[in-house]
């Protein structure tokens, strides 16, 4: 092994090395790293300036403190809600226990914080929060849109023009720069009212049974906006998305839906660009 | 300036001898508005990388196992993915000569150079034609976990083969020179027996890359590890010198001792203007940048920084002329 590989994996292993002894929720203090020797780690020796007296381990944490606080500082910005919604002491946390749970292994940070919401409903604490879960979901589907490009819109004339054994072979394709949240819980209303713009010292009372709501998640030019949909069309576009032929598909949605207008459904979804092209 | 007047072009491919700022998403709205007296902006690549179409799903859950691509081929674009941040970097670059600085290459790991990760940058170099392209002398990730830093190598003749194999692997895919930049650092290795101003230079001839010397970046590590930094500055071949970086750090005082921080969240400190005024004085006319990366403030401070820059190198030039 050369010598670099083994001072970077000693220092990787010295950044991530002190796994929390539990996720309980228990000790939220800061663990102290400092009692701990970097020969423990093969961390390289470092060489001392006269002026300062600092130990090697100290400058090797301002090191493992920008690499916490970096990723801690992407994931506050791509969920700006929940941060809001836990506070900052807590999210510190949560955020701590996510980098090492699910650490970054890319180097564009923005694909960092990908399996927070899941995280989220088994941590402790955050048990009877619920809908964090769905906020959280909510928060990435928004990034994950404000990264992707807009959808193309479908050839309606090619469409209209399909005819006889053709028309059996038909297959849409759902755009996949959109994204669905279906939520047992009112997270839109909530994500509004957390929004910066909001007067923060407005308190608003959300009743979390108000009931659910089913949203895709798209781009319209430069803005990322949510659009409320029935339950026919998230399984429209579910079953769909699963690329079977669209008569099975139609049969699959009248067996469950049998009052549901798929026409209407159709429409919408291609004038939403929910549906980007076809195939048959 | 009357941004109005200013005629649309993307022929103003380089980046002139002048001070740049740099482009966040917090002043996009404010940039393309105000279309402020800067000679041009530098994007930190990654932001503008996209993400790809990943089948229409549920957000928050795994994909299914069905797979979208046999669906229908080629019916979708599959350039790179143009999410907001790529509108308005192509909507400023219509405006601005546009410098890409990259922050998660990872040149310096010992982990093989990151494939995908250079052809998402050769697409939006493509897409945006910067008129530089940058990176660290750092790495970032070791064993396929990422760190989101610019972590230290020691300065050896093994990290020197590496390095110039890495920059050289990099230029060749990309299909143009790149510049790299010297960081910051809080700690140096017992095991480093080439001093960093002769690392980079050596660094340069040998792979032929430019150099982006960050002269904040010289100014906190001589501070914290003791040395001249105009020793750093004079040592380095005037030539090599591609462009220059300017930042604000934070000055953190501890029981041990002082150190600086490299925070780019405030203003250029004086000894890092005085470092500057040197720096041009050695490498002459280059571009230089004012870097803010937190506790963004107002554009106009951005650009307020920037015309110091630039009067600062203006008067330097005056005098040697």
């Amino acid at each position: 092994m050369s010598v670099l590989l083994e001072q970077q994996r000693a220092i990787a292993h010295f950044l991530t090395g002190h796994k929390s002894e539990n996720v309980s929720g228990k000790t939220h203090g800061s663990v102290n790293h400092l009692s701990v020797l970097p020969e423990q780690f093969g961390l390289p020796a470092l060489k001392h300036a006269a002026e300062n007296r600092f130990a090697d381990t100290q400058r090797y944490q301002i090191y493992r403190n920008n690499y916490l606080i970096s990723l801690r500082t992407a994931l506050a910005d791509t969920y700006p809600v929940i941060n809001k919604l836990v506070g900052d002491e807590f999210f510190y946390n949560v955020a701590r226990e996510y980098i090492q749970y699910k650490p970054a292994h890319d180097g564009n940070v923005h694909e960092f914080g990908d399996e927070f919401a899941g995280f989220l409903s088994d941590f402790p604490g955050l048990e009877t929060l619920a809908y964090l879960r769905d906020v959280a979901r909510l928060e990435w589907a928004y990034h994950e849109v404000f990264h992707a490009q807009e959808s193309t819109t479908l050839d309606v004339q090619a469409l209209a023009a399909i005819e006889g054994e053709a028309s059996e072979q038909l297959r849409f394709h759902v755009s996949g720069h959109c994204r669905l949240v279906a939520s047992e819980f009112p997270v839109l209303q909530i994500w509004r009212v957390n929004q910066p713009a909001q007067n923060s010292q407005a308190t608003t009372t959300i009743d979390l049974a108000d009931g659910g709501e089913q949203l895709v998640v798209m781009r319209q030019g430069l803005e990322v906006v949510f659009v409320p949909v029935t339950r026919e069309m998230v399984e429209f576009l579910m079953v769909l998305s699963e690329g079977v032929y669209f008569t099975s598909a139609c049969e699959r949605l009248m067996d469950s839906h049998p009052d549901c207008d798929i026409g209407m459904l159709l429409n919408e979804a291609i004038e939403l660009k929910w549906l980007t092209d076809f195939s048959c | 300036m009357n941004g109005q007047s200013k005629p649309v072009t993307n022929s103003m491919l380089n980046i002139p001898a002048r001070a740049g700022i740099g482009l966040r998403a917090l002043h996009f709205d404010d940039v393309l508005k105000q279309l402020p007296d800067v000679a041009w902006f530098e994007a930190h690549s990654e932001n503008y990388f996209g993400f790809k179409e990943s089948g229409f799903k549920e957000s928050g859950f795994k994909e299914s196992s069905f797979d979208k691509s046999g669906i229908i081929e080629g019916g979708f674009n599959n350039d790179m993915p143009a999410g907001i941040p790529l509108h308005y970097l192509e909507k400023v670059r219509g405006h601005y000569p546009v410098s890409l600085h990259g922050v998660g290459l990872s040149l310096g790991s010992t982990d093989p150079l990151n494939k995908p990760h250079l052809k998402k940058l050769k697409q939006l170099i493509h897409r945006i034609e910067p008129g530089l392209v940058s990176e660290h002398l750092s790495w970032s990730s070791v064993d396929g976990q990422y760190f989101n830093d610019l972590l230290p190598l020691p300065y050896t003749e093994e990290s020197l083969t590496h390095m110039v194999s890495r920059v050289s692997e990099t230029q060749d895919l990309l299909g143009r020179q790149i510049l790299i930049e010297n960081a910051s650092s809080y700690l140096e290795f017992t095991s480093s027996t080439i001093p960093e101003w002769e690392f980079v230079t050596a660094l340069a001839q040998q792979s032929g890359c430019k150099l982006l010397l960050d002269v904040n970046n010289i100014y906190v590590n001589a501070m914290n590890h003791g040395f001249d930094p105009l020793l750093f500055v004079h040592s380095v071949p005037a030539e090599m010198v591609g462009e220059i970086h300017l930042a604000g750090h934070t000055v953190k005082t501890f029981d041990e001792g002082v150190l600086l921080i490299d925070t780019h969240d405030q203003r250029v400190c004086d000894a890092v203007w005085a470092l500057y005024d040197d720096t041009v004085a050695h490498v002459g006319d280059v571009p230089a940048l004012i870097e803010w990366d937190s506790h963004l403030p107002a554009l106009a401070v951005l650009v307020e920084e920037a015309k110091r820059a630039d009067a600062i190198a203006g008067e330097r030039i005056e005098r040697i002329a």
